[in-house]
């Protein structure tokens, strides 16, 4: 039986004003429930080809499809309910907004769904060991702690895709396991997971591993 | 979750915050001070305008050339008008008037109490001195000019038809730029007798001087020249007008000057006041003086407008500068929101929001600051107090959304054009 596609990507290309060319004629394609890890030097275009995998940035040419549907064609408003619909997003730096505790950030991702339900958001803080520090701002917590935060807010909508920017790239190992597990643990629910690291270890838990380098994938 | 969100936001930057409160409470509380300047000072304005002297001339057009005008009729007239000043607290000064001979030649004397008439007339160049006594004389420019007058002079007037005379010492000479100044100005002239007095023109009598005859269109004896003839002339048909004329110069004519607060469009309200009551009095402003306050109150309101549109204007570039500063702040903030999956529209309104939360609070201290500020300048100006006003908060309130919309209206504008995903990377 032929699996169903996440994520389908096709001789997608990325050039920026100047001539920069962050992604070179790129093509992969990512069955459902699959957890990809996306490896490479700085600069490779990693983080460029997950912008285009989430809508915050459009390709150049090529075709960028993620659940059926073409990120290319879509205007920045469709792109944002697209993301928000399908979508959870775990970024390196967190960015928890720093004037809203734990489970307001994650409170405002529900707001943007649909409609916040504290207890939905303090049942997801739980599941990645936060609900202890669910009212605390995110400058009371440590990295790994907002990090965990992050996922929470990731999750709370129950999306198919999860794109995580270098999770654990500034937490130390005992926060990098606790990703690890909830990683794990996302991976057992079905969830399709694609993340950008430089991480062996984070890379390594991954089912398929794709290399890049100049913007085009060397490997995998 | 949005009020939440508006409301940490604005404590967390409590910095910008407080400079954009204070540059909008400062528009705010301007705006509110001038609409209460604009709203009471014009009130005041009128008031104080009021002290310059008379802004109308009052005629009795019903007793005017009916030379057996009922004198029960005609008292009724005035207080008529008496009553229709004192509803808009307007002041009045009844004058009497009748031709006099000078020399030969006719002139108007006027007879007034000297308090009133240099109160409604304080707008007059005399030089020399108003007349205190009866004896004593105040006479026009034009009427000094032509009877070569000077002050110290003696004017000896004769009375038409009664034979009698009376010997006038001129204490002074006034300029009023007006009809006026064809007139000679008495406090006392007894003219009781020539009430009803249809005596003939004595031997010599000629028609009055062109410049006597033809005042402007508030001179009460030349309306009452030209428009009384028509029942005259209408009576007296084929025969020239010497009789009925010599019947008009010697009776002696009322007419009343009026001070009334709130400029033309009072005097209007009066007017039609009492033509609707069928009172019989013309009321006409003097267009100069009404004019002048037009001019002083429109040049006020252009004053207080031009300088509430630069309070704007700066308050426009001080919060315009605070919250682009925070816009460019907040850029990871905002890229967030769009990565969350809010959408342009949700990105605004969450800074509109931000705005509007920001000119309410402005608002109402702008208007607690502009009543403390306009009672302090109206004590100092006028020596009067301001209540505060609903429409004052309103105008403060409108100003202040105005400002703080249209500057959030830029930034949001600001916010949308930001690439979120550049934004998140930090660069």
């Amino acid at each position: 039986m032929a699996p169903s596609w996440a994520v389908i990507i096709e001789n997608v290309s990325k050039v920026y004003p100047g001539e920069v060319r962050a992604l070179d004629g790129v093509s992969i394609t990512i069955a459902g429930g699959e957890w990809i890890a996306v490896m490479g030097p700085s600069g490779s275009g990693k983080t460029t080809l997950l912008n285009i995998l989430d809508g915050l940035d459009k390709p150049t040419s090529g075709r960028a499809e993620v659940q059926g549907v073409n990120l290319a064609h879509l205007m920045p408003d469709d792109a944002a309910t697209f993301r928000r619909e399908h979508i959870g997003l775990v970024f390196q730096q967190f960015h928890l907004i720093p004037y809203l505790t734990a489970i307001e950030n994650v409170m405002l991702a529900q707001y943007y769904h649909s409609m916040v339900d504290r207890r939905q958001a303090l049942g997801v803080l739980e599941s990645v060991g936060m609900e202890a520090r669910a009212h605390h701002l995110p400058a009371q917590l440590s990295g790994g702690e907002q990090q965990r935060v992050c996922i929470a807010r990731a999750l709370v909508n129950e999306p198919e895709i999860i794109l995580a920017d270098e999770p654990t790239g500034n937490l130390d190992e005992a926060n990098e396991e606790k990703v690890l597990e909830i990683f794990h643990r996302l991976h057992k629910e079905g969830k399709t997971i694609i993340v950008v690291t430089h991480d062996r270890e984070m890379g390594q838990q991954a089912q398929r591993v794709v290399m890049m380098q100049h913007g085009r994938i060397t490997c995998g | 979750m949005l009020l939440r969100m508006v409301v940490k936001s604005l404590l967390r930057s409590h910095r910008t915050t407080l400079w954009v409160l204070a540059s909008l409470t400062l528009c705010s509380a301007m705006a509110v001070m001038f609409a209460t300047m604009s709203m009471e000072a014009e009130g005041k304005m009128t008031h104080e305008l009021r002290r310059m002297g008379a802004n109308a001339v009052v005629y009795d057009e019903a007793s005017a050339g009916s030379a057996h005008a009922g004198k029960d009729a005609t008292a009724a007239r005035w207080e008529q008008l008496q009553k229709s000043c004192g509803r808009c607290g307007a002041m009045l000064l009844l004058l009497t008037a009748r031709i006099g001979l000078v020399r030969k030649a006719p002139i108007a004397l006027v007879q007034a109490d000297a308090g009133g008439l240099a109160s409604m007339t304080s707008y007059w160049s005399v030089s020399g001195r108003r007349p205190s006594h009866a004896g004593e004389c105040l006479v026009g420019g034009k009427a000094a000019k032509l009877l070569s007058l000077q002050t110290g002079s003696t004017l000896d007037v004769e009375w038409p038809g009664s034979g009698s005379a009376a010997s006038l010492s001129v204490v002074g000479i006034f300029d009023s730029g007006d009809e006026d100044e064809d007139r000679v100005f008495v406090t006392s002239l007894d003219l009781s007798g020539a009430r009803h007095a249809s005596g003939k023109l004595p031997p010599g009598h000629r028609p009055l001087p062109e410049p006597l005859l033809h005042g402007g269109q508030v001179n009460c004896l030349s309306c009452h020249r030209d428009g009384v003839p028509k029942q005259s002339r209408h009576e007296g048909e084929g025969d020239s007008s010497s009789a009925s004329r010599s019947k008009i110069e010697a009776m002696p004519i009322e007419y009343a000057l009026l001070s009334v607060p709130g400029g033309e469009g009072a005097i209007l309200r009066i007017a039609g006041e009492l033509e609707a009551e069928g009172a019989g009095l013309a009321v006409k402003p003097l267009r100069q003086i009404t004019h002048g306050e037009s001019a002083v109150l429109y040049r006020i309101r252009l004053l207080t407008g031009l300088a509430l549109a630069a309070v704007m204007a700066l308050s426009v570039m001080g919060v315009a500068a605070a919250m682009l500063a925070r816009i460019r702040e907040r850029r990871k903030e905002l890229a967030l929101l769009h990565a969350l999956g809010g959408t342009r529209r949700s990105v605004a309104a969450f800074l509109m929001c931000e705005g509007a939360a920001l000119g309410l609070v402005a608002a109402l201290g702008g208007f607690i600051a502009g009543n403390v500020l306009s009672a302090f300048v109206m004590q100092l100006v006028f020596r009067a107090s301001a209540p505060p006003r609903l429409l004052a908060f309103l105008a403060g309130l409108v100003a202040t959304l105005v400002v703080v919309l249209l500057v959030s209206a830029v930034a949001s504008s600001r916010a949308l054009k930001l690439d979120p995903a550049m934004a998140l990377r930090g660069e």
